[in-house]
């Protein structure tokens, strides 16, 4: 009885080991084959959490959008990010860098968001946007008001939705 | 020496048992995931900036924009798995603001070709009334503000 407990203990033990090296190689692989997914699968997320917090004007949105800035910067900078994709990027990081002028504006650091604004100028500048003024700018990342739908409140499915007579979700 | 051999043996069983398994629990419940969330975040960057240059950058810029988020949403078409109509309705919508740069540069036919396709679209999208003029009346809305995923003007 002993000795087939003891046997069932190693083949379990065998299996945890082989499931976790099956693990990590398949992770493995995929991390650097799939790299720029995964940036995406992340950056995207990011930003959807931080604007969300900055329409909520909460106090984490300005370290939100810091740590989602600087995943951007990463995407504007890496070599593996087509010439279009990373414009994408630099419109997103354009955006990001207004809606950090607002909250730094609204802390008091006119400074910081003045310094913040005229970055956000030139990434618009980069993707052609006509008019950079800072009035613009500001209209472009008003804060929406809260749906009850969340985050997945998109204009187009309100759109299509309220033409078909939908609730939303 | 013969017990140290059965272990080892067992383990070995144990290992090749796993090691299967671990694959497959990786790559279903993670890797998949990762994968599908991946290519909707980047169709939807890619229709949010091509919405935006729309209605803020020079009409060359946003040719290109619309253009590329066309080509991205058809890749997508056959390869996402989240994909669904506000993804089918956003490629409707690049189709008809398309159109509206094509027409306001004076190329006529592809202006009503791209309108056709964005009739097409939006009518598969679900939009009940996906007539030229309905559509023509939605995008000359300005967008009140930034919108961070699909359908950024609309």
């Amino acid at each position: 009885m002993k000795k087939i407990l003891l046997q069932s203990i190693v083949v379990i033990v065998g299996i945890v080991m082989g499931a976790a090296t099956g693990g990590y190689l398949t992770f493995d692989r995929y991390s650097q084959k799939y790299a720029t997914l995964r940036y995406f699968a992340w950056a995207g997320t990011f930003v959807a959490v931080s604007e969300d917090q900055y329409d909520k004007n909460t106090n984490d949105a300005k370290q939100d959008l810091l740590n989602t800035l600087a995943l951007y910067d990463r995407g504007v900078q890496s070599p593996n990010i087509d010439a279009t994709l990373k414009k994408s990027l630099c419109m997103k990081r354009g955006m990001i860098e207004a809606r950090l002028s607002v909250l730094e504006n609204e802390g008091g650091n006119a400074d910081r968001a003045k310094s913040y604004m005229s970055k956000a100028q030139e990434d618009l500048k980069t993707v052609g946007w006509v008019d950079r003024s800072e009035a613009n700018i500001l209209q472009a990342v008003k804060r929406r008001p809260v749906s009850p739908c969340g985050v997945g409140s998109q204009s187009t499915a309100k759109t299509i939705a309220s033409t078909n007579q939908e609730p939303c979700g | 020496m013969k017990r140290v051999s059965r272990i080892l043996a067992l383990l070995l069983l144990g290992a090749a048992l796993g090691f299967p398994l671990g694959i497959y629990l990786v790559q279903h419940k993670f890797i998949d995931k990762e994968k599908a969330i991946g290519m909707v975040n980047e169709e939807l960057l890619v229709d949010d900036f091509a919405k935006k240059e729309f209605n803020y950058a020079d009409p060359q810029s946003a040719r290109d924009a619309l253009r590329y988020a066309i080509k991205i949403h058809k890749e997508m078409q056959g390869t996402s798995t989240l994909r669904g109509w506000p993804e089918k309705a956003d490629l409707g919508w690049c189709y008809g603001e398309l159109s509206l740069i094509e027409e306001s540069a004076g190329n006529a036919d592809l202006a009503r070709d791209y309108m056709t396709q964005a009739g097409h679209t939006l009518k598969e999208a679900g939009l009940k009334d996906s007539s030229e003029a309905h559509i023509r009346k939605l995008l000359q809305r300005k967008p009140a503000s930034d919108q961070p995923s699909s359908g950024g003007s609309r």
